[in-house]
Formats: structure tokens, sequence, C-alpha cells
């Protein structure tokens, strides 16, 4: 049994997150707490061009809170349809500090990729989960806009600690995985990913999976991972970031981006 | 199946650590990797070196690696008598805290000797290699004392920090055998009020982990008295977390899980981020 947070704009509640993150719970054995997120501090000069149709602009206090009222009975009401026992915890304030310190006390937080407390409507991820990615204090799954279960999963190796730290982290969440097809993916042709290593590597992997493949990605990362994931379904990718810096250069090489916005796959994301 | 790596140093045969092993053994099987580095002697090693001929040198390497040989052999017959899973490392090899960082990375959980780490070059623990050990490790390590046997209860030193929360967490995932004990969670601050950060979100992480959950406020100067109120808590281990790598020696060196170390109270469990 894990602690489960997902992470939710109280004014905007997406359904799809909700299916997955109950998926997670389920398979868990877990609770689901969902953690309805208002930033009430912050005023941000409208920007009218770039409005999404559902937004929550110009309501008052209260259509706002009865707008978050309906969302949480809604989540309730979702999980309970799923045997997901669900709990609440309202956070208002600046919605990246709340969000960090439950993190602290969490074992895995969910998210949608574009969840943001802006506006102005942001790409994919925001700037808010890039954010989040960046300070959470436990591992983070971007879910995926639609799903159907996981069969596979996919750990992308760089050679890096962070990446095998990112695959012990994920192994020890999800001991109900051990069955499932993994595939090690090797994504970094200058990695330092020894003779020495190799070996190391497959043998704790074998240790926690009977089903375990290797797979070399050579050319351009990008394009390869691209290449590699954008037919694929029904698997769940496995990364690793170094610390805060690391990051934000995680996405501006645009790995992270390009699975999340072209493949529709969940990506588990922690960093060292 | 979990894979611990076991530290040894020279003929300094970590017994307790090798308890610790066979319990968990008995929970759940492990893999276990020995790793064994020759003897950190520099005292020795700098007085023959004085010598201008090569022959006392050449003799001191000798006797190190006839140590190292006995101990891979100890490990390996222990392990089978045990049925442990087992494999060595077959490297000869001085103390390098690189090689120590790759064997950690992939491993699950270290374990060696909280008393006889590297003690052929300091029997203070911790050691400036022990220290150095637990800075580079990339896995949790599990610090045991030589007179280890039982295992009944954890104690958890929680500080409010996110690093107090990483090892709880890191504790909770690489020893889930361990959970079902009772555990008590310790907060010590030398101060009159009963506050401890964060009561609610810790209280609701602990009981969805621990069967058997305390929790409780020490009133006194951590440094000075923890080790001694340790004195009552018989079998237990304690669960502390520390900095991350580049202040790791300021948490050895100021925090009360140092105190334990040094008197070889109790394993110690310690991770963090690197």
């Amino acid at each position: 049994m894990r602690k489960i947070l997902l992470t939710i704009d109280a004014l905007n509640i997406n359904a799809a997150t909700i299916d997955f993150a109950c998926y997670i719970a389920r398979l868990t054995r877990s609770k689901l707490t969902g953690v309805f997120l208002e930033n009430i501090l912050y005023e941000e000069v409208e920007d009218n061009a770039y409005v999404s149709a559902g937004s929550t602009k110009g309501l008052s206090y209260n259509q706002r809170q009865a707008i978050a009222e309906q969302n949480i009975l809604f989540f309730k009401e979702a999980c309970e349809k799923r045997s997901v026992q669900a709990s609440i915890h309202r956070d208002r304030g600046f919605p990246i500090n709340e969000i960090v310190e439950e993190s602290r006390f969490a074992d895995l937080l969910i998210i949608e990729p574009s969840v943001s407390f802006k506006k102005k409507l942001e790409g994919s991820p925001s700037g808010f989960v890039k954010s989040v990615l960046a300070e959470a204090e436990c591992p983070v799954i971007i879910a995926p806009e639609s799903f159907d279960g996981v069969h596979d999963i996919v750990f992308a190796y760089d050679g890096s600690k962070s990446a095998v730290f990112a695959m012990k982290q994920f192994t020890y969440l999800f001991p109900e995985l051990s069955d499932k097809k993994v595939t090690l993916l090797e994504v970094d042709k200058h990695s330092e990913f020894t003779v020495r290593e190799k070996p190391k590597i497959i043998e704790w992997l074998k240790s926690h999976y009977a089903d375990m493949h290797i797979e070399m990605l050579t050319g351009t990362v990008e394009e390869e991972l691209f290449k590699h994931l954008i037919e694929k379904k029904d698997l769940i990718v496995v990364m690793g970031a170094f610390g805060r810096n690391a990051v934000s250069t995680f996405f501006k090489e645009s790995r992270a981006t390009l699975i999340m916005r072209a493949t529709n796959l969940p990506i588990f994301i922690t960093h060292h | 199946m979990k894979k611990i790596a076991f530290v040894c140093d020279g003929g300094n045969f970590p017994n307790g650590a090798f308890e610790f092993l066979k319990m968990l053994n008995n929970t759940e099987p492990v893999s276990v990797r020995g790793i064994f580095f020759e003897p950190v002697d520099f005292q020795q090693l700098v007085s023959v070196s004085y010598i201008p001929v090569a022959s006392p040198y050449v003799k001191l390497k000798e006797e190190e690696r006839a140590l190292v040989k006995k101990s891979k052999q100890d490990f390996a017959r222990r392990c089978e008598s045990a049925h442990i899973n087992y494999s060595i490392d077959d490297r000869e090899q001085e103390w390098v805290a690189e090689v120590f960082a790759k064997e950690t990375r992939f491993a699950d959980i270290a374990v060696m000797s909280e008393e006889l780490f590297c003690s052929d070059f300091s029997t203070s623990q911790p050691n400036v290699l022990m220290q150095e050990a637990l800075r580079m490790a990339e896995c949790p390590v599990v610090l045991v004392p030589e007179n280890f046997k039982l295992l009944d209860r954890i104690l958890v030193a929680y500080d409010g920090k996110k690093e107090s929360m990483f090892a709880l967490k890191q504790f909770c995932y690489v020893l889930p055998q361990l959970v079902d004990k009772p555990v008590e969670l310790v907060y010590v601050k030398k101060e009159e009020n009963e506050e401890i950060p964060d009561i609610d979100l810790l209280k609701e992480y602990s009981r969805i982990h621990f069967g058997s959950l305390g929790i409780t406020k020490l009133h006194f100067n951590a440094h000075k008295y923890f080790s001694s109120w340790t004195e009552d808590k018989k079998n237990g281990m304690l669960v502390s977390g520390s900095y991350s790598r580049s202040t790791v020696s300021n948490f050895l060196k100021s925090s009360f899980a140092t105190q334990v170390v040094h008197d070889h109270k109790m394993p110690v469990f310690i991770a963090h981020k690197n």
C-alpha cells in the first residue's frame, strides 16, 4: 500500500487523469489522495486572446468555491465507482509550494501534463508541471490522455546514476509489475555504460524482473526514442533526471516533451 | 529479490552484518554480492615504504591479500551454510570510494560493520573512510554492530526536513519485511512545547506504511543524550536521513545518529540522495 497523490486543479478537473490514477491506486491497493489546488494568492493580468472555452476567469469567489466543491464530489464519486478509497486535501495558497510539501509525505504524485494555474493557455508540459518535476520530493507520473493498462515497462537508460535511481524507485513502488515485460532502452551512445557496468545492471534487473530485454538506440537520441515509442501502447516509460537544473535541461532536450506530446504514454520521472 | 552489497575490508569480517543478512534472507531470499577491499593501514604502509628494499612492502601486501582471501572464503562458506544466494567481486583492490559507489549503484542496500569498517585506519567510528563510504553510497547503507542478534523495533529520527522523510521512505521500500515491527518516530528538540513539524502529514504517511506506530517528542539536547536514551530500546534499529553528498560529513559530525554509530549501540540505516 502506498500513499498516492493526484494533483488536481480545483477548478478544472480531468476525468481521464482520475481514471489513470484510480488504475494505479487499484494496482497497488492504495488510497488515492486528491490534492485540490487553488491559486488564491496571485493575480495575473488576463489575456483574452488565449483563454480556453472552459475558463473560470471572471468568476466570483463564491462561484469558484461552488465549482471546486462540485469537482471534489465528482472525484469522490469517480473513485467510489472504481472501488478506490479516496481522500481529499484542499490546499489554498501557492500551488507549487503546497504540492511540494505534500510530496514530502507521499510515495508517488500523479499529474496531467497540462495542469496550470495561469489564465493564459500554456503548452504541454506547463510551467507548473515542470516546476513540480524539478521540486517534488517523490517520484512523479505524468498521466496520459487515455489509458488501457500497463503491459510493458521501458527503462530509458542513459548511463547516469539518476536513471538507475529512477529504475530502483519505480521497482520499489510497483512490485506488482514484476511479471511484466521490461525493456532496458539505451538512449545515449556516449553513455558510461561500460563493459563492467552492463552485467551489473542486467543482474539487478533480473533479480527484480523475470522477463527482461535490452535494446540499444543508435543515431539521434530524440528521433530514435520517438520512433521507438510512437506506435507503442500500454506501456510506461521510466526516466531519471538529476536535480533542478537537469529537469529543465531534460525538457529543453525535449525527450520527455516529445514522448509526452506524441505518444500518449504515462511517464515516471524522478530526480536524484 | 533484493540485491545486497556486503562490504568487508581486510580481515575485519563483519559478523554482525552477516547476522543481519541472515535475518533478511530468512524473511525474504536475497542475493548478496561480497565486496572485499584490502586493509587500509597507512601507518604500516608508510613505515615499510621508508625501507630502501622492496621485500618488506611486498611481504606486507602479500599478508594483506591473504587476509582478504580468508575473508572471501569465510563469506562463501557462511553463505552456503545459510543458503544465501551470493557472488564475490573478484577484484583485488584497496579501498576506492568510486568502486564502492558503482557497486552500490546496482544494489538495493549495502551492509557493513558499524565497528570494524576500516578499523585498521581508525577505530573511532565513524572514521574518515566510513564517512566517505556513506557520502558516496548510491543506495541505503545499514551499519551493523558486531553483537547484532535480533531486531524487535524500529526507531526513526524525524526532524521535519526532507532528508529524514527520504530515509523513512527508502526504509519502507528496501526493507518491507521490517515495517510490521513496532515503529517509534522520534523528534528531538530542546524546547517546552509539544509541536512536531507537519505532524498530520507525517501521521497519515506512517499509518499507511507501519502496523504499530508511536510518535515521541524528546525535549533534550539530542547530541548529548540521544545515545543514552536508546539504551532502553533493546534490539532496535535507527533509521536516519542525512544531507546531500556535499554535506554528509557535516551531518555525521553533528547528528545524534553519529553518537549511536560511535557507541555501536544498534544498527543504523542511513539513506540520502546523491
